[in-house]
C-alpha cells in the first residue's frame, strides 16, 4: 500500500483518535462500545483513503462517519428493545451531548455540572453545534459538512443557543 | 468566575481520551487492519451487497488480475513459502488477504483469519525444526500472531474462538517438544513465539472473563449448552475423535520409542492428554446418566479439546517429522 496514505492514516489516528473516542464515549456512555466505533471510524477511514475518496478535511470526515456511526448503534440498540421503542420516539439523529450515564466520568465542580445542566437541557441540535463548536474547535463550516446543513444554519443556532444559555444562566458569554 | 467556569466545564470534557495503553492497541489493531485490508467486516455494514460494494474494488480486481496474469502460478506456489523466502511477500500480501476479501459471510472469513493465525504458528515450527528460526523473524512472527489475534478477539464467535485457543494450544506443545531438541539459539527464538502464543491465550482467557465473570472457572468450547437430546450424538463425535488420535499414536508411538526426538514427546504428550479426553469423556456420560446436565456440558466440553489439541498436534508433529528426515536426506546427498 502507498505508504504516503499510510503515512496521513497514521498521523490523522495520532491528532484525532481522542476527539472521536470524546465524541461516542459521551453519546454511548460505555468505553468499550466508545472504543469500539473509534476503531470502526477508523477502519472506514482507511478504506475510503485506500478507495480514492476525496477526503478535503479529515477531522470533518471522522466526525460524520462517527455521528453516523452511533446513529447506527442508537437504532441497533433501540431495535433490540421494543419497549424503549415504545416509550423513547427520540429522533437518534439528534443524540444529546453529554448521555446521563456519561456524566459520572466527568470530574467537575459544582458550578461546570450547573452549567452542563443547562446546556443539556438545549434542544439537541442546538447542544451539537456547541459541542464542535467549543470543545472540538471546529469553524462553522466544519460543523456543516457533519450534520449535513447550510453553514448559515450553523452560525444560527450557536447563536440561538448561546442567547438561550446567557438567558438560562445569566453568564455574560461573550457574542460571536 | 463565571468565564472561568465555562473555561473549566470545556476543560473537564476535552480531558476525557483514551488512555495511552488504549490508543496504543487500538493503533495496533487498525495498523493490522491497513496492512491486510479489506480484512474485518465493519459490524455497522447493513447488508451483504453494502458489504461488498464497500470493498476496495480496485483492490480485488488488482489482486485477480495479478492471479491472471501469473496463470496463478506465482499466487499459488506462494502457499508454502516461508519467511525469508522471494514469494513469502506474496502469500502474505496478496494470497492470504484474497482469501479474507472472498470469504462470503463474518464466520467463514473469521475462520479463515484463525487459519492464518496458525499459519504463522507452522512457519515458525517449520523453520525452528530446520534450524533457521532466526530472531528477527520470530519476533515478526510473533508480532503477527498477537496482532491478529488481539483484533480477532474482539468481533470472534464462540466457535472460532474456541477454535483458535485449541489451535495455540496444540501449537504450544509441538513448539515445546522442538524446543527441547533444539540448539540454545533456536531455544531462545522458540521461546519469543511461545511467549506471543502465551499472551494471545490470556487475552482469550481475559475476553472471556469479561464477557461473563459468572461463568465456571473451566473453559466452556463448542457448542454452549448441549442440548439434552444431543450429548448422545455429541458423545460420539467426541469418542470417535478419541479412538482416531489413539490409533495414530499407537501407530507411531512404537516407531519413535527409542529416538529422543521431538516427534516421541508430541506422541507422549498427546497420549495423556487422550487418555485425560476419554477419562473426562466417561466421567460426562456418567453425569448425564445422573440427569446431572450442566456437569456432563463441561465435562464433554473439557474432553473434546482435550481430543482436539492432542490430534492437532500429532498430525502436526508427524508431518514436521517427515519434513525433518527429507532435509536431513538432502544434507546428506549433498555430503
Amino acid at each position: 500500500m502507498n505508504t504516503r496514505v499510510k503515512d496521513r492514516f497514521v498521523k490523522v489516528y495520532n491528532e484525532h483518535s481522542d476527539s472521536i473516542f470524546r465524541f461516542c464515549f459521551l453519546r454511548v456512555s460505555d468505553r468499550n462500545v466508545a472504543i469500539d466505533i473509534t476503531q470502526d471510524v477508523f477502519m472506514r477511514y482507511w478504506d475510503s483513503l485506500i478507495k480514492g475518496t476525496s477526503v478535503l478535511n479529515d477531522k470533518a470526515f471522522l466526525f460524520t462517519i462517527a455521528r453516523n456511526s452511533i446513529i447506527d448503534w442508537y437504532r441497533k440498540k433501540k431495535a433490540i428493545s421494543l419497549e424503549e421503542l415504545q416509550e423513547d420516539n427520540e429522533d437518534p439523529e439528534e443524540f444529546a451531548l453529554v448521555e446521563d450515564n456519561a456524566k459520572g466520568a466527568l470530574e467537575m465542580n459544582t458550578e461546570s455540572r450547573f452549567l452542563l445542566d443547562k446546556i443539556k437541557s438545549l434542544p439537541h441540535t442546538s447542544q451539537q453545534v456547541l459541542y464542535f463548536k467549543y470543545i472540538e474547535d471546529l469553524k462553522p463550516k466544519e460543523i456543516a459538512q457533519i450534520l449535513n446543513i447550510q453553514e448559515n444554519a450553523v452560525s444560527v443556532r450557536i447563536f440561538r443557543a448561546l442567547e438561550e444559555l446567557r438567558k438560562m444562566t445569566g453568564y455574560d458569554i461573550p457574542r460571536e | 468566575m463565571k468565564d472561568n467556569t465555562i473555561k473549566n466545564t470545556i476543560e473537564d470534557i476535552k480531558k476525557i481520551s483514551l488512555t495511552p495503553k488504549e490508543k496504543a492497541t487500538l493503533f495496533d489493531v487498525l495498523n493490522w487492519y491497513a496492512d491486510s485490508n479489506p480484512s474485518v467486516k465493519s459490524p455497522y455494514s447493513i447488508s451483504i451487497w453494502t458489504r461488498h460494494f464497500n470493498r476496495p474494488l480496485s483492490y480485488v480486481l488488482a489482486s485477480f488480475l495479478i492471479m491472471l496474469l501469473a496463470g496463478g502460478t506465482t499466487v499459488f506456489a506462494s502457499e508454502s513459502a516461508l519467511p525469508g523466502d522471494v514469494l513469502y511477500p506474496v502469500k502474505i500480501h496478496v494470497s492470504e488477504p484474497i482469501k479474507v476479501a472472498l470469504a462470503l459471510n463474518a464466520e467463514e472469513r473469521q475462520k479463515i483469519q484463525v487459519a492464518q493465525v496458525e499459519e504463522r504458528l507452522k512457519e515458525a515450527e517449520t523453520l525452528a525444526v530446520q534450524g533457521r528460526l532466526a530472531s528477527t523473524t520470530a519476533s515478526d512472527l510473533g508480532e503477527a500472531v498477537d496482532v491478529q489475534v488481539r483484533a480477532l478477539n474482539t468481533s470472534l464467535s464462540h466457535r472460532n474462538k474456541d477454535q483458535l485457543d485449541i489451535t495455540l494450544a496444540a501449537h504450544a506443545t509441538v513448539l515445546q517438544s522442538i524446543k527441547d531438541h533444539s540448539s540454545n539459539d533456536q531455544k531462545s527464538h522458540i521461546a519469543d513465539i511461545e511467549h506471543a502464543i502465551n499472551q494471545s491465550k490470556d487475552k482469550l482467557g481475559n475476553n472471556e472473563d469479561n464477557a461473563d465473570s459468572s461463568t465456571t472457572s473451566v473453559k466452556v468450547i463448542i457448542p454452549l449448552n448441549t442440548g439434552k437430546n444431543e450429548f448422545p450424538e455429541r458423545k460420539n463425535k467426541v469418542q470417535k475423535v478419541i479412538q482416531e488420535t489413539d490409533q495414530k499414536i499407537q501407530a507411531n508411538i512404537q516407531i519413535h520409542a527409542s529416538n529422543d526426538s521431538f516427534e516421541r514427546d508430541i506422541l507422549n504428550t498427546a497420549s495423556t492428554s487422550i487418555q485425560n479426553a476419554q477419562s473426562n469423556l466417561n466421567q460426562a456420560e456418567d453425569s448425564y446418566s445422573k440427569h446431572n446436565d450442566a456437569a456432563a456440558d463441561v465435562l464433554i466440553n473439557v474432553s473434546e479439546k482435550k481430543a482436539q489439541e492432542a490430534s492437532i498436534s500429532i498430525d502436526r508433529g508427524l508431518e514436521l517429522g517427515k519434513l525433518k528426515n527429507i532435509n536431513r536426506g538432502n544434507d546428506n546427498s549433498d555430503k
